[in-house]
């Protein structure tokens, strides 16, 4: 296999693309997308804003690298757990720790932006990966498939509000169980 | 204006241009493209007010399909100001606290539904009711977003969400069907 390159071609195994991207997260979570200066970031991850620009060619290119990061995760994470919520608890603990990639992704996919298809292809997938994992007594396919979306979108905007601090930090598993239990039994018994 | 550029490239002139007018003129009301949203605001945080209370059955379930539906309507006809209110969101703008206060009022009305639900014997006993709220919140929230703002429709028309979020909220999708077929 060939190691991956990034768009500048530099090979993303050396240490200094992990610390470049470990600084992202960091600054992503604090000052969201659009605040985030790369002379900053270079400076927290330990090198020059020229050594940035060997990796990346430019901001946008490094959101793209820091979201491919944590797509990787969540599907290796998701993929691995079984039923609903052991997988609503797999995605709501990787996207915690990237919540800086997940706030700015909620800052850059508007409507008809580049950056919008990166994160329709992630929802698509484990909304799959969420459908898959409902109980057989579901048996429409259109069923599993709406109720697959519904999942993610609801777990995309608990963790938003949760990086947003508009509501508590709660432990995860707690959250995945109500998760799983109101998708499958409703709210009204 | 706000709708089709979205706020950071939005300028007075364009909305001078497509209201027909001078950019002297939307001067002369407004100071400059933020009051304009801040107005705009106003008046949508009214409209929610008046128009989504969520109305109840006879036995005090909440008529879902109904309340989907009519939020719906007030998203398209607001569905401009509502990209640009996302838009300013994160980070945190002038325009985040009144967000924030029409969040905690939908969290606190949620809360009281499963709450007075558990009361009354209607919601689950296993439903913890500060999560489920927030997560219902979540519910409405988020896919009238993705469908209204982002133009993610998942060749599924508003119906068919209305209907499934009834369904959700109702027995979720994994009881079987109520004996009853809905009209």
């Amino acid at each position: 296999l060939q190691p991956s390159k990034t768009s500048a071609g530099q090979a993303t195994d050396s240490p200094t693309f992990a610390l470049l991207l470990a600084a992202g997260h960091d600054a992503f979570a604090d000052k969201g997308y659009a605040g985030t200066r790369l002379a900053d970031l270079s400076a927290s991850a330990g090198v020059t804003t020229g050594a940035f620009y060997r990796y990346f060619e430019n901001k946008a290119a490094f959101y793209r690298a820091a979201f491919e990061d944590y797509e990787a995760h969540v599907l290796q994470e998701v993929n691995a757990a079984e039923g609903l919520r052991l997988r609503a608890e797999a995605w709501l603990s990787v996207s915690r720790d990237f919540r800086g990639v997940v706030r700015a992704a909620q800052e850059l996919t508007r409507l008809d932006s580049k950056e919008s298809s990166l994160s329709r292809r992630l929802r698509d997938a484990c909304a799959d990966l969420f459908a898959d994992s409902l109980p057989g007594s579901v048996t429409r396919s259109r069923q599993r498939r709406l109720a697959g979306l519904m999942v993610y979108d609801i777990l995309n905007h608990y963790t938003v509000m949760e990086a947003a601090a508009w509501i508590p930090k709660r432990p995860l598993g707690a959250v995945a169980e109500q998760v799983d239990r109101l998708i499958c039994d409703g709210l009204y018994m | 204006v706000f709708g089709r550029k979205g706020f950071a490239d939005a300028t007075v002139l364009d909305i001078a241009e497509n209201a027909g007018l001078a950019s002297g003129t939307v001067y002369q009301y407004f100071v400059d493209k933020g009051d304009i949203l801040r107005y705009l605001l106003r008046e949508l945080v009214e409209r929610l007010h008046a128009d989504t209370r969520m109305p109840a059955d006879e036995n005090g379930r909440l008529i879902v399909r109904e309340s989907v539906l009519r939020y719906l309507e007030v998203y398209h006809e607001y569905a401009s100001i509502f990209r640009a209110w996302w838009e300013l969101l994160e980070p945190e703008t002038e325009f985040t606290p009144a967000w924030l206060a029409l969040h905690e009022k939908s969290r606190r009305e949620m809360l009281h539904v499963v709450t007075d639900g558990q009361r009354k014997g209607i919601v689950h006993e296993a439903a913890d009711p500060a999560i489920t709220a927030d997560l219902i919140v979540a519910a409405f929230e988020r896919p009238v977003y993705n469908k209204i703002v982002l133009g993610w429709t998942d060749d599924s028309g508003e119906a068919e969400l209305a209907d499934f979020m009834g369904r959700l909220l109702g027995r979720g999708v994994a009881r079987e069907a109520p004996r009853t077929r809905r009209r």
